[in-house]
């Protein structure tokens, strides 16, 4: 049997918080605890919970942007965060990272086709015209048009095109897991909605699995097959979609559908 | 006229024109309606459809170099002609503002009380020590837990909800007639959301001012306004009740913007329905119904000159001239 793609194992991160004065002692805050599950490859496990709840602590333990304070994240079968700076570098080609704000995750002075290519850089057998070529087939793959695209410079794109933008970026290295940290919350209703079936249009064709995190139940309920509930960086709830927001088994679950609006003539108040 | 005779609110025709790279352009092409007092109204629309900017106008902070045409009267005063310091007098005095990012709408430098009671002290002349006790009653108004502490603190030790909570209060201070709340919500998780938007709601009922509410989020709207307004380049399309607008969507750019929406209970890897296409720029609005090269109904017609209204029902406008082709989906 092959491990599955992803596997978290009793993670936890402590962060310290300042003293309150000098002669106190130094406490500190869990911002993640305990947290297990596994991701197999092609599937969409969704990350919900308020804000505060370790939802984006998660993405970047599970990134290897930061280390853990306990707890172990295999990436098939390797361990991250045990990896040397070198090995974890080449590592990364299998797991990207899509943010949220497609304003604040692009550099303004690099053209698009040296942004989506950025991520091959580590890959030193590349040259220059191979890593452009890949990046034109990144971009045909999101939808854009490399002939014109390729050379232009973010501003001169809209919100939606440079999600796609950030999507492509994150796709040049054929990755297998993709960390998306609300992908499309600072998107308007009918680009959400373009990134959305693309999104679900790359995964099918790549077999990709993403970890998506999203405070909007609505979404996760379209795109994921698996959710984790995170309250207080704790798991309070862990199932396929269907069943934790069709049958919640915790209150806790239960308070964030019910903050789902209503139409004022279906609940009077 | 008595002021009881006319709405609070009543914009005509309203057009804004900015400078833009390609000359001057046409923002808002005659945004027309009315809000009674205590009354909620709701602008929905993509980026780039008028929404910001029809607020910006009531609020007269248009940049400098932008040209306003038609009316905008506010309890029967024309506000399009007023000048800056007649403007200032009545924002956060009769009109209170609540934006997207109480990050940037709070100052980083001053107390939580002394931001409360700038408005009291401007607009009422309350001295310092009255002002300060208005300052706590609003906050323990809007609910922030230790209020009294609180007054003394620096926005950076509030969370996103409490920020919220305190522009709220600003906005409130001096008992506006209208309250403009521009995507107030959209930064904070779903929980804070409807907390947020449920404090709006419950003050709007005790104070009896009217809510003009600006998010792109249609569920937000169902549930906190009784008229909804759909805009798209620089106008509005369809307008009317709440639920009539959603259950007709007379507009196809109103029932575009529904069938994109994400709602529970979809099955696992539904595709959503897009609209084709996106917002034009400015300077490539077309000359006739700006949605026509997005709309699978425009034909010449809809091309040669923008749509006339037409009555979907009593109070439920819609400029498009094939609305009635299609039946809701």
């Amino acid at each position: 049997m092959t491990a599955p793609l992803l596997q978290v194992r009793g993670l936890g991160k402590r962060y310290p918080l300042p003293r309150p004065h000098p002669f106190a002692a130094r406490e500190s805050v869990d911002a993640l605890a305990d947290v297990s599950f596994t991701l197999e490859a092609g599937r969409t496990l969704g990350v919900v919970g308020e804000s505060g709840s370790g939802k984006s602590t998660l993405a970047r333990l599970v990134m290897a942007l930061e280390p853990p304070s306990a707890g172990t994240v295999l990436l098939d079968g390797r361990d991250l965060h045990a990896l040397a700076a070198p090995a974890l570098r080449q590592a990364r080609r299998d797991f990207q990272m899509v943010f949220q704000d497609p304003y604040a995750s692009l550099d303004p002075r690099r053209t698009v086709w040296r942004t989506v290519a950025e991520p091959l850089e580590a890959l030193a057998a590349l040259g220059r015209p191979e890593r452009r070529e890949r990046a034109a087939a990144m971009l045909e793959a999101v939808g854009l048009n490399p002939a014109a695209d390729l050379d232009k410079y973010p501003h001169e794109f809209s919100g939606g095109q440079r999600q796609r933008i950030a999507i492509a970026r994150a796709l040049v290295t054929q990755p297998r897991l993709i960390v998306a940290d609300e992908p499309v919350s600072a998107l308007d209703v009918s680009v959400q909605a373009q990134v959305l079936n693309l999104m679900q249009d790359l995964q099918d064709r790549f077999g990709l699995a993403y970890l998506f995190i999203s405070h909007d139940l609505a979404v996760v309920d379209l795109v994921c097959d698996d959710l984790l509930v995170l309250q207080h960086g704790r798991v309070v709830e862990h199932g396929a979609t269907d069943a934790v927001l069709r049958a919640p088994a915790q209150a806790y679950t239960r308070s964030l559908l019910e903050a789902v609006p209503r139409p004022l003539w279906q609940h009077p108040r | 006229m008595t002021e009881a005779a006319q709405p609070l609110l009543q914009v005509r025709d309203l057009t804004v024109t900015l400078p833009t790279a390609h000359g001057p352009q046409a923002a808002l092409r005659g945004v027309s309606f009315a809000l009674e007092r205590g009354a909620t109204l709701g602008l929905v629309g993509e980026s780039g459809c008028g929404k910001s900017l029809t607020a910006l106008a009531l609020m007269g902070l248009l940049p400098d170099r932008a040209e306003v045409g038609g009316s905008i009267r506010l309890a029967g005063q024309e506000l399009t002609a007023l000048d800056d310091t007649a403007w200032a007098r009545l924002r956060g005095d009769r009109i209170g503002m609540v934006f997207q990012e109480p990050m940037t709408a709070l100052n980083p430098v001053h107390r939580i009380g002394d931001q409360i009671a700038e408005p009291l002290r401007l607009h009422r002349g309350l001295d310092r020590a009255a002002a300060r006790a208005e300052a706590l009653r609003l906050l323990e108004r809007v609910r922030l837990p230790r209020a009294r502490e609180r007054l003394d603190a620096w926005p950076h030790e509030l969370s996103g909800g409490q920020r919220q909570r305190v522009v709220i209060a600003i906005a409130l201070a001096c008992g506006p007639d209208l309250l403009l709340a521009d995507e107030p919500t959209t930064a904070l998780d779903a929980t804070l959301q409807r907390e947020v938007l449920d404090l709006l709601d419950e003050l709007r009922r005790d104070t009896g001012m009217a809510l003009l509410l600006i998010s792109h989020n249609l569920d937000v709207m169902a549930a906190h306004v009784e008229q909804l307004a759909v805009m798209y380049g620089g106008r509005i399309v369809e307008h009317g009740p709440t639920r009539a607008v959603f259950e007709r969507r007379a507009h196809p750019y109103t029932r575009g913007l529904f069938a994109a929406r994400p709602r529970l209970g979809l099955a696992r890897g539904t595709r959503l329905a897009t609209i084709p296409g996106r917002v034009p720029a400015l300077h490539e609005m077309p000359p006739g119904c700006a949605f026509a090269d997005r709309c699978a109904l425009a034909d010449a017609d809809c091309r040669r000159a923008a749509p006339p209204v037409a009555a979907v029902a009593r109070g439920h406008d819609v400029h498009c001239l094939h609305w009635a082709r299609e039946a809701p989906p």
